[in-house]
C-alpha cells in the first residue's frame, strides 16, 4: 500500500439553506491519478475550495491532514505552502504578462528584490522543459493559443514545488490531441511521485488515465473504486443515481408558432478580439417550448444570450421576432421586445443587494409602476405581493434586503422581477445553480407553468439531468458552435456529452 | 424596520448635542443668537452641496472638483455683475459655467469609463486654474446691493440660504424616495451592471447626478458671493472634503446604494457645528484642516467596517 499524501476526514460544510458537503473522507496516495467524478453540484468544487484555501478552515467542519499532520488552512497561501497546487478551470492568469513572469507570479523575491531576469528566465524555461512545452519564456501569453496558456499554468503550479497537484476540469478547452499531451505529462509527474487529483466531466479521459476513482453526489462520497474494477455503466449510474421522473415536473404542454428567431449569431471572445466565442449561431424558439442549450464550460452559451439581449455587443447577426428584425443594443430595448433574461451570477448582475425584494421584483418595470415618474407605492406593492406570493418568497415580509436571502429565495425574486416585464421569451442562464432541491423543484414548476401560459423559455443548464428533464429540444454548442440538435424523445446524457465534446470545423 | 432607522437617527444625534452643549458651556457665546444665525446660515451653504454630494456617492460614483465649482461659479457670476450684466443673467451664466464642468466630469467618468477620482482630480485642478486665471487673483467687486440679498438678506432673522435648503432638500428627499429616477440611481449605486441589465439607463442616471452636483455647487458658490459681497478667487477651497466628509457622516456610503438626504442634514450640521466650535474655543484655524482630514477618513472607515459586516452575514 502507498503512502497517504493527503487525507480529508469528515468534511462537512453548509451554504445557507444548502449542505453542500455532507461528512465527506477520503485520501490521496503517493505517485497515483486519482479523479473525482459526479455531476455538477456533486461538491467537487466545493472540495476542492476547502482544499485550497479559498474557504478558511473556520468555515466548515473536518480535518485535513497532509502527509499525517493536520492542516488548518485560513488562505490559499497556506495551502500552498502545504504542498497543495490547484489548477483551476478558468485561466487565472496575467495575459499580458510573459510566461516567465505568469509561472513564478507572486514569487519573484526568489530572483532577488531588483528582480535577476535572466535566472527567471532560465528558472522558467526548466518548468517549460518538464511539461515539453517549447515556448519562449518571455513570450507574452496573450499570444499563446488556449493549451500552451493550460500548460503554463501548470508550470506555475508545479514552481510551488507541490506534492498534490489539482486539476480541476484541465482539459475543457483543450483539443484531443492537447489532451493527451497532458495525460502523458500526467503520468510523467506521477512517476516522479506527484499525487494528481482530477476533476472531469469527461469520463473517457477519467478511464484512461485514472489510478482511482471517486464517485460524489448530492455532496456524499459514494463510492470508491480501484483501477482494476473500474467499470463504466455502474459509475455512471452511481453519478447519477435518483429517479429523475421525481425531480422534474415536466409535462408536455402544446409548442405554438415560432416567436423568436436568433440569426447568424457571431460574439467576439472577451479576452481577444481575434477569436470569435460564438461563431454564426442561428436558433428559433417556440411558444410553449423549453429549449434547452447544452454544452461544456467555456462553449459560448452565456455569452450567446448575453449578445442576444444586448448585454455585450455581437460581431453579426440578427433577432427576429413574430417575423419582424429587431434591433436589440442593450438590455432596455431586448426588455421592451418582451425578452427576458435571468442571468448566470445573480450576485453579480442578478439584484441589488442592499435594496429590498420589493424594490428588485419592479426594478425593470419601473416604468409600469410610475406617472409622470413618481412612484406610484401601492401600485408598487400590489404588483411585488403578487409575484412574492405566487412565487412563495420565504422572507418575513418585502421589504427584506435581498442580500440577506437564500440562494433560492434570491433566484425567485429575480424571476420575479423578469416575470413583472411580462416576457414573452424568457431566458434563464443556469436557472437552479447553487439552489437546494426543494426550490428547485418550485422553480421547475414555474417553468412548466409559464410555458403553459405560451411563453417560449430558453434554458442554459450544466446539469444534464435538468438539461434532459425538462427541454422540449435541446442545442448543444462546442466551440461557440452548434454541434447538434436533440428532441427530447431522443435525448439522452450520453447524447448531449458526445455532441458537447465534438469539435466543430 | 422603520422604527430601527428612526432610532439610529436619534443616535446619530447624540454627538451633535453634546458638541453644542459642551461648547456652550464652555463659550456660551455659542447659544448667542447670532452665532446660531451664522451656525444655520453655514450649515445652508454646506447642505446645498452636499445635497448634490450624496446624489453622486449614491450613484456609487465620486466628485472632488465641487470646491473649485463654487470658486467657478461665483467668479462668472461676478464677472458677469462687475460687467453691469443683468443681475438674473449673471446668476444664469454663473449656473451655466458650473453645469458644464459636471457635464465634462459626466463625460470623463460615464463615458470614458476613467476613474471618478482622477477625473473630478483633474476638473478641480483646471477649474479652479480658469478662476484664476480670469480673476487674476483678485476678488470681483464692488457688487450690486441687489444681488448681495441673496447672500444677505433674511426673512423673520433667517438667512434666505436657509430656506433655500430645506426647498432643495425637500425635493433632493422626495426625488431619491418617490420618484423612478431617485429609485434607479440607488439601484446603479447598488450594483450597476444588475441595474444596467434590468433596463435602467445607467450613463444617463449618472450624467444627470453630476450636472445636478455642480449646479448646485455653483449656485452656492453665487450665494456666498452675495454674501461676502465680492466674489473671491478661493472660494469653496477644500469644501469637496468637508461635503464627502458630512455626506458620508450622514449614513450614505462612499460605495453606492446606501443613504440618504435626510442623514446628510445631520452631517452637514456635525460638521459646521465642529469648525463653529474650534472657532469659538480659539481652536488654531491649521488644527481645523487636520481635524476634518482625519473626521473624513475615519468616517469612510465606519462606512467600509459596516459594508464589511453585511457582506459576511
Amino acid at each position: 500500500m502507498a503512502k497517504t499524501v493527503l487525507e480529508m476526514q469528515h468534511i462537512t460544510k453548509t451554504f445557507p439553506g444548502v449542505k453542500a458537503l455532507d461528512d465527506v473522507s477520503l485520501q490521496a496516495y503517493e505517485g497515483e491519478i486519482l479523479s473525482i467524478v459526479g455531476e455538477n453540484g456533486a461538491g467537487k468544487s466545493t472540495l476542492m475550495k476547502i482544499l485550497s484555501g479559498s474557504y478558511p478552515c473556520d468555515s466548515y467542519t473536518g480535518n485535513i491532514l497532509v502527509e499525517g499532520k493536520t492542516m488548518q488552512f485560513h488562505s490559499t497561501r497556506q495551502s500552498e505552502e502545504a504542498g497543495i497546487a490547484m489548477i483551476y478551470q478558468e485561466l487565472n492568469m496575467h495575459l499580458d504578462l510573459s510566461v516567465a513572469e505568469n509561472i513564478f507570479l507572486g514569487n519573484w523575491k526568489q530572483f532577488g528584490n531588483v528582480i535577476r531576469w535572466n535566472q527567471l528566465y532560465q528558472a522558467a524555461g526548466e518548468y517549460l522543459e518538464l511539461l515539453q512545452l517549447e515556448v519562449e519564456p518571455t513570450e507574452i501569453l496573450r499570444n499563446l493559443n488556449a493549451s500552451k496558456q493550460q500548460l503554463v499554468s501548470i508550470a506555475r503550479a508545479l514552481s510551488h514545488k507541490p506534492r498534490i497537484l489539482i486539476l480541476d476540469e484541465p482539459t475543457a478547452s483543450l483539443t484531443e490531441t492537447e489532451s493527451a499531451t497532458l495525460f502523458q505529462i500526467m503520468l510523467n509527474l506521477k512517476k516522479q511521485g506527484y499525487t494528481c487529483v482530477l476533476i472531469s466531466h469527461k469520463l473517457d479521459e477519467v478511464f484512461a488515465y485514472s489510478d482511482r476513482i471517486v464517485v460524489m453526489r448530492d455532496g456524499r462520497v459514494i463510492n470508491s473504486h480501484n483501477r482494476e474494477e473500474f467499470d463504466q455503466s455502474r459509475i455512471i449510474a452511481e453519478m447519477v443515481g435518483r429517479k429523475m421522473d421525481n425531480l422534474y415536473p415536466k409535462c408536455a404542454v402544446p409548442v405554438g408558432e415560432v416567436i423568436m428567431e436568433v440569426r447568424n449569431f457571431s460574439v467576439p471572445h472577451p479576452q481577444n478580439a481575434r477569436k470569435k466565442i460564438v461563431e454564426d449561431v442561428s436558433f428559433s424558439v417556440r411558444k410553449g417550448e423549453i429549449l434547452g442549450i447544452g454544452g461544456l464550460v467555456g462553449a459560448g452559451r452565456s455569452e450567446l444570450v448575453n449578445a442576444v439581449f444586448g448585454i455585450i455587443g455581437r460581431q453579426s447577426g440578427m433577432v427576429v421576432i413574430d417575423g419582424k428584425e429587431i434591433q436589440i443594443r442593450k438590455p432596455e430595448d431586448a426588455i421592451r421586445e418582451g425578452i427576458a433574461l435571468v442571468t448566470e451570477d445573480r450576485k453579480l448582475d442578478g439584484f441589488v443587494g442592499g435594496m429590498s425584494i420589493e424594490e428588485n421584483i419592479t426594478l425593470a418595470s419601473l416604468k409600469a409602476i410610475c406617472r409622470y415618474g413618481i412612484i406610484n407605492h401601492k401600485k408598487e406593492q400590489l404588483s411585488a405581493r403578487k409575484y412574492f406570493d405566487e412565487l412563495k418568497i420565504k422572507a418575513a415580509d418585502m421589504t427584506v434586503h435581498m442580500e440577506t436571502l437564500s440562494g433560492g429565495n434570491q433566484q425567485k425574486a429575480v424571476l420575479s422581477k423578469w416575470l413583472m416585464t411580462k416576457p414573452r421569451v424568457l431566458i434563464m442562464d443556469e436557472p437552479t445553480r447553487g439552489i437546494d432541491v426543494g426550490t428547485k423543484y418550485e422553480i421547475y414548476k414555474i417553468m412548466v407553468e409559464l410555458a403553459r401560459q405560451g411563453i417560449a423559455i430558453i434554458m442554459i443548464s450544466s446539469e444534464l439531468p435538468e438539461l434532459i428533464s425538462m427541454s422540449d429540444r435541446i442545442i448543444v454548442l462546442s466551440g461557440g458552435k452548434v454541434s447538434g440538435e436533440l428532441q427530447q424523445e431522443d435525448a439522452s446524457q450520453e447524447k448531449v456529452m458526445e455532441l458537447a465534446t465534438r469539435m466543430v470545423v | 424596520m422603520k422604527k430601527k432607522i428612526s432610532m439610529n437617527g436619534l443616535i446619530k444625534i447624540v454627538p451633535l448635542a453634546i458638541l453644542c452643549i459642551v461648547t456652550g458651556m464652555i463659550n456660551p457665546v455659542f447659544f448667542a443668537g447670532s452665532n446660531l444665525i451664522d451656525l444655520a446660515r453655514s450649515v445652508s451653504f454646506l447642505l446645498i452641496v452636499s445635497v448634490g454630494v450624496t446624489y453622486v456617492l449614491l450613484g456609487a460614483s465620486l466628485d472632488m472638483s465641487i470646491g473649485s465649482v463654487m470658486g467657478l461659479g461665483g467668479a462668472i457670476c461676478g464677472l458677469c455683475l462687475v460687467n453691469n450684466l443683468p443681475i438674473w443673467l449673471s446668476i444664469l451664466m454663473g449656473l451655466l459655467a458650473s453645469a458644464v464642468v459636471g457635464i465634462v466630469n459626466a463625460v470623463l467618468i460615464v463615458n470614458c469609463r476613467i476613474p471618478a477620482l482622477i477625473a473630478t482630480l483633474g476638473t478641480m485642478y483646471v477649474a479652479r486654474g480658469i478662476v484664476n486665471v480670469l480673476t487674476k487673483g483678485e476678488p470681483y467687486y464692488p457688487l450690486p446691493d441687489e444681488f448681495k440679498v441673496l447672500g444677505q438678506g433674511t426673512l423673520a432673522g433667517i438667512p434666505y440660504s436657509v430656506f433655500i435648503a430645506v426647498v432643495i432638500v425637500l425635493i433632493a428627499h422626495f426625488v431619491i424616495k418617490k420618484t423612478s429616477y431617485g429609485r434607479s440611481l440607488m439601484a446603479v449605486g447598488g450594483n450597476r451592471e444588475a441595474s444596467r441589465v434590468s433596463g435602467i439607463n445607467v450613463k444617463r442616471t449618472l450624467f444627470s447626478a453630476h450636472v445636478l452636483v455642480s449646479l448646485l455647487a455653483g449656485f452656492v458658490g453665487i450665494i456666498m458671493a452675495a454674501r461676502l459681497s465680492s466674489a473671491q478667487p478661493n472660494a469653496g477651497d477644500g469644501w469637496e472634503m468637508t461635503a464627502v466628509a458630512a455626506v458620508i457622516i450622514g449614513g450614505t456610503s462612499m460605495y453606492g446604494g446606501y443613504g440618504s438626504v435626510l442623514g446628510t442634514i445631520l452631517g452637514c450640521a456635525l460638521m459646521e457645528t465642529i469648525s463653529n466650535a474650534m472657532v469659538l474655543l480659539h481652536v488654531s484655524v491649521y488644527w481645523q484642516k487636520i481635524t476634518i482630514g482625519i473626521i473624513m477618513v475615519a468616517a469612510v472607515g465606519m462606512d467600509t467596517f459596516r459594508l464589511k459586516k453585511i457582506a459576511s452575514k
